[in-house]
C-alpha cells in the first residue's frame, strides 16, 4: 500500500487525460502561475480543509508567503510533507468519483455522487452510487451509463463524467492501483469537469511491472530500522514493558492479544517474516535493534516453526547473548516449538535461559518478570511446569 | 469424507523444481499425499521426488488426470500459473505464493468462480486433510486424522489451535487456510457449508481477524448450519492502521474491527473467544453444549 500525496497523484490523474488545474510545488512554482491561487498543504491525512491546510491567495507573493506559513508548522498531528500551489477553480457543483478495489467482493468498484467535497464517510449513503465491475467483463457501457444517470448529470456535463469514469477505471487498472479518489471533482462554469483533488493509493506488490515504483518507509524509528532487516515491527507502547518476537503475522497478533489480557504492557512486536533464511546473525540483529530501539524490561521469543529449523533461531539467540551484555538470561523467555526442537535446546545448553513449550505460559512468564522492576533485574525462579525446560 | 482434497485427488505442484516446490513435493510424498506430478517450464522429462515434471499443466493434467495444484511459483508469475491451471480443468489451487499483485488476485479469484474452482490464496498456508492428503504448509507429524474442521486466514494461528486441539485430544477432518491477502479465492461463507455437509466433521472452527467483512458474510452463512462454530478473531489489541505483516490485517472502517467481529459472532449465540489460548476450551464447551 503506496499512499500518494495529492501533487503526485495529480500527476497519475494527468497522465490517465483526467483535467488537473495548473499548479506546482511552491519551491518550484511556474511562471505562468499566478492570479487566483490556492495554496494546499500536502499531508498523508485527511480532512486537511478543516485543519487550516488549504488557503487562497491572490498572486504569487502571497500564496508563497502562505505556503512558508503553511510548511513551518505540522497540520494537527500530519507532517506537512510539501506545499503545492494551483489555479483557484471556479466551481459550479462539486462531485465526487472514486475507482477502488472492493476487497471483500473482491473485484473493482467505482463510485460516484453529486455531493462531493465532503469525507465520503459524511456522505448521504443514497446519494452514493455504486458499481462494480466483473474483471473478467471490465468496464462496460451500462455500467457507466447506470452511474451516470445514478448522479443526475445529462447533456455534456454527462458525457464529460462517462469519459472520466473510464478514465479513472482504466487508471486503476493499468497504474495497479487500489485507489483512485477525486473528491471535489469540480464541475466549472463552462460544464467541463477537472479533478480538484487527487487520493491515490498504489500496490506495492505490483512494482515489478512499474519500474521506479518504491514503497516510502515511514514509522518510528525502531519500524524504519526494523525493515531494513526485512523484518515487520511495530512499536506499541513506551520502554519497560515487554518487546515480543514471533514468526508470522498471526502468531504475532494473538501474543500481542495474549500479554495484553494477561496485564502485561507491549513496548513492540515483531513479525521475523523471512528473516530466518537470513541465518543466525539477522535474528541476532533483530534482537539488538529491539533492545537498544525499544527497551523494554523482557524480550519474549515466540517461535513456532512447522519447517524451518529452529536451530537458526537457537544460534541467533545464543550470538545474540554474546554480542549484547544488556542481554541478561532474566530479560528473555523463550518459547520455542516445532521443527528441531531437541537441537535448538541442546544449542541453548548453558546459557541459562528459560524456555517453556506453551504460548500461554510463556506470556505468563513474561509478564511475571516485566513487572515490577525489581524482580525483572533480579533471577526468578521459572514456573514449575513439565514443559518448562531450565538450560544453564 | 473431509472437504475440498483428500486421497482421490490427483495433485501437481507448479514450481516444483524451485526450492519451496521441492521441499513439498519431498513431504507430500513421505507424507502420503497422492502427488502425480509437477510443472516447471523447460523442465519436462525431468522428475522431482521421484515424479515426472511437465512442461505446462495441460500436458501434466494428459499424462496424469491431475485434479489439484498447489503453486509456489514466484509472485510475478503467480495469475498466469492459476489461469493456465484452472484452464487446464484443475478444479483446486491453493496459491502458496505471497506479495501477489492485488489486480492480479483480483483476475485469478474471477476467473476460479467463473470455472466453479475452488481457489485458495494467494498467500494461502494451504489445505489438509489429516490422513488423506496435504497441500499445506503444515507438518503432518502435528496433525491428526479427527472430527473439527478449520477455516483460517492465517498459518500460524492455525498451528496453534491444532496443537490446542490435540492437547484436549481432538483431530481435524480438515483445515482450510484462506490467504492472508484482502482479496482471496475464498471465503469462509464459501467453505463453511461443506464443513456442515461433512459427515466426517462435528464442529468447525472460524479463525478470523480485524479488517474486511468476510467474518459478517460467515455469520449470514452459519445461521443455515447445523453444527456449532467456534470464532476466534485475533488481533483484539492491533494498533490501528498498522499492518501486522500480512494486507489483511490492517484495520479499516468502522465495525471492522475485532472486538466488533467477536461482539457480533456472541451475538449470534456462537462460542466466540479474543485469544488463541481460550479456543480448546471453547470447542469443548460447543461439543458438549450440542450434545446436550
Amino acid at each position: 500500500m503506496i499512499k500518494l500525496l495529492e501533487h503526485e497523484g495529480k500527476k497519475i490523474l494527468a497522465a490517465c487525460g483526467i483535467a488537473v488545474p495548473p499548479g506546482g510545488l511552491y519551491r518550484s512554482l511556474p511562471d505562468a502561475l499566478d492570479g487566483e491561487l490556492v495554496v494546499k498543504a500536502q499531508v498523508f491525512a485527511g480532512g486537511r480543509g478543516k485543519a487550516g491546510g488549504i488557503r487562497f491567495a491572490n498572486g504569487r507573493e502571497e500564496a508563497l508567503r502562505l505556503a512558508d506559513e503553511i510548511i513551518a508548522a505540522p497540520l494537527g498531528d500530519a507532517q506537512v510533507e510539501d506545499v503545492y500551489i494551483e489555479r483557484k477553480l471556479r466551481i459550479e457543483r462539486e462531485y465526487y468519483l472514486a475507482a477502488m478495489v472492493d476487497r471483500d467482493l473482491g473485484m473493482p468498484v467505482l463510485l460516484a455522487s453529486a455531493n462531493g467535497g465532503m469525507e465520503i464517510e459524511g456522505m448521504p449513503r443514497d446519494s452514493l452510487q455504486r458499481q462494480c465491475v466483473d474483471p473478467l467483463l471490465g468496464l462496460q457501457s451500462f455500467m457507466v451509463q447506470r452511474l451516470v444517470r445514478g448522479v443526475g448529470l445529462s447533456g455534456d456535463p454527462a458525457n464529460g463524467f462517462a469519459r472520466l469514469i473510464e478514465q479513472a477505471y482504466a487508471g486503476l487498472i493499468s497504474h495497479d492501483a487500489e485507489l483512485i479518489e477525486i473528491n471535489p471533482l469540480a464541475l466549472t462554469a463552462d460544464g467541463s469537469f477537472i479533478a480538484a483533488d487527487a487520493k491515490i493509493v498504489l500496490d506495492e506488490d505490483s512494482a515489478f511491472r512499474h519500474p521506479g515504483r518504491r514503497a516510502r518507509p515511514s514509522g518510528t524509528t525502531f519500524e524504519l530500522l526494523a525493515r531494513e532487516l526485512e523484518v515487520i515491527g511495530v512499536e506499541v507502547g513506551g520502554p519497560g514493558g515487554i518487546a515480543a518476537i514471533m514468526n508470522g503475522a498471526g502468531l504475532t497478533m494473538a501474543t500481542l492479544d495474549e500479554i495484553i489480557a494477561l496485564g502485561g504492557r507491549v513496548s513492540g512486536v515483531v513479525e521475523l517474516h523471512g528473516a530466518t533464511m537470513h541465518g543466525p546473525e539477522r535474528i541476532a540483529d533483530v534482537l539488538e535493534c529491539v533492545l537498544h530501539q525499544l527497551a523494554p524490561a523482557v524480550i519474549v521469543v515466540n517461535i513456532h516453526f512447522q519447517f524451518r529449523s529452529l536451530e537458526t533461531i537457537a544460534e541467533g539467540i545464543v550470538r545474540a547473548l554474546q554480542r549484547l551484555p544488556q542481554l541478561t538470561p532474566d530479560r528473555l523467555v523463550l518459547r520455542l516449538r516445532g521443527e528441531k526442537e531437541p537441537e535448538a535446546l541442546a544449542i541453548l545448553a548453558g546459557t541459562g535461559l528459560t524456555i517453556i513449550r506453551e504460548f500461554g505460559a510463556a506470556c505468563v512468564e513474561a509478564v511475571n518478570r516485566s513487572r515490577p522492576m525489581s524482580d525483572a533485574l533480579g533471577r526468578r525462579t521459572c514456573p514449575s511446569s513439565s514443559t518448562n525446560t531450565t538450560v544453564s | 469424507m473431509s472437504i475440498i482434497i483428500d486421497e482421490h485427488n490427483r495433485i501437481l505442484i507448479q514450481g516444483i523444481t524451485g526450492p519451496t516446490g521441492r521441499s513439498y513435493a519431498q513431504r507430500m510424498v513421505a507424507g502420503g499425499t497422492p502427488l502425480v506430478g509437477g510443472v516447471a517450464p523447460g523442465r519436462q522429462g525431468e522428475s522431482v521426488a521421484g515424479v515426472p515434471v511437465f512442461d505446462n499443466v495441460e500436458a501434466a493434467v494428459a499424462a496424469t488426470q491431475a485434479d489439484a495444484v498447489l503453486s509456489v511459483v514466484r509472485s510475478s508469475l503467480a495469475m498466469d500459473a492459476a489461469l493456465e491451471a484452472l484452464t487446464a480443468g484443475v478444479r483446486t489451487i491453493v496459491v502458496y505464493t505471497e506479495n501477489v499483485p492485488l489486480h492480479d488476485a483480483i483476475r485469478m479469484r474471477a476467473y476460479a468462480r467463473a470455472r466453479g474452482a475452488c481457489l485458495l490464496g494467494p498467500n494461502s498456508a494451504g489445505v489438509v486433510s489429516p490422513g488423506k492428503a496435504s497441500l499445506a504448509d503444515l507438518n503432518d507429524a502435528n496433525l491428526r486424522p479427527g472430527r473439527i474442521g478449520i477455516v483460517s486466514k492465517s498459518g500460524t494461528l492455525t498451528y496453534e489451535v491444532i496443537d490446542d486441539l490435540q492437547a484436549r485430544g481432538h483431530g481435524e477432518s480438515s483445515v482450510v487456510c484462506l490467504g492472508g491477502d484482502p482479496v482471496i479465492g475464498t471465503t469462509y461463507a464459501d467453505v463453511l457449508p461443506l464443513f456442515d455437509a461433512d459427515a466426517e466433521t462435528d464442529l468447525v472452527v472460524l479463525i478470523g481477524e480485524p479488517g474486511g467483512r468476510l467474518e459478517y458474510d460467515a455469520i449470514a452463512a452459519m445461521r443455515t448450519m447445523r453444527k456449532p462454530v467456534v470464532a476466534y478473531i485475533a488481533a483484539q489489541n492491533a494498533p490501528p492502521e498498522k499492518r501486522m505483516g500480512h494486507a489483511g490485517a490492517i484495520y479499516d472502517r468502522g465495525d471492522t474491527t475485532a472486538a466488533a467481529k467477536l461482539a457480533a459472532f456472541r451475538a449470534e449465540g456462537c462460542e466466540a473467544v479474543g485469544r488463541v489460548t481460550e479456543v480448546a476450551a471453547a470447542v469443548d464447551r460447543a461439543l458438549q453444549h450440542a450434545i446436550a
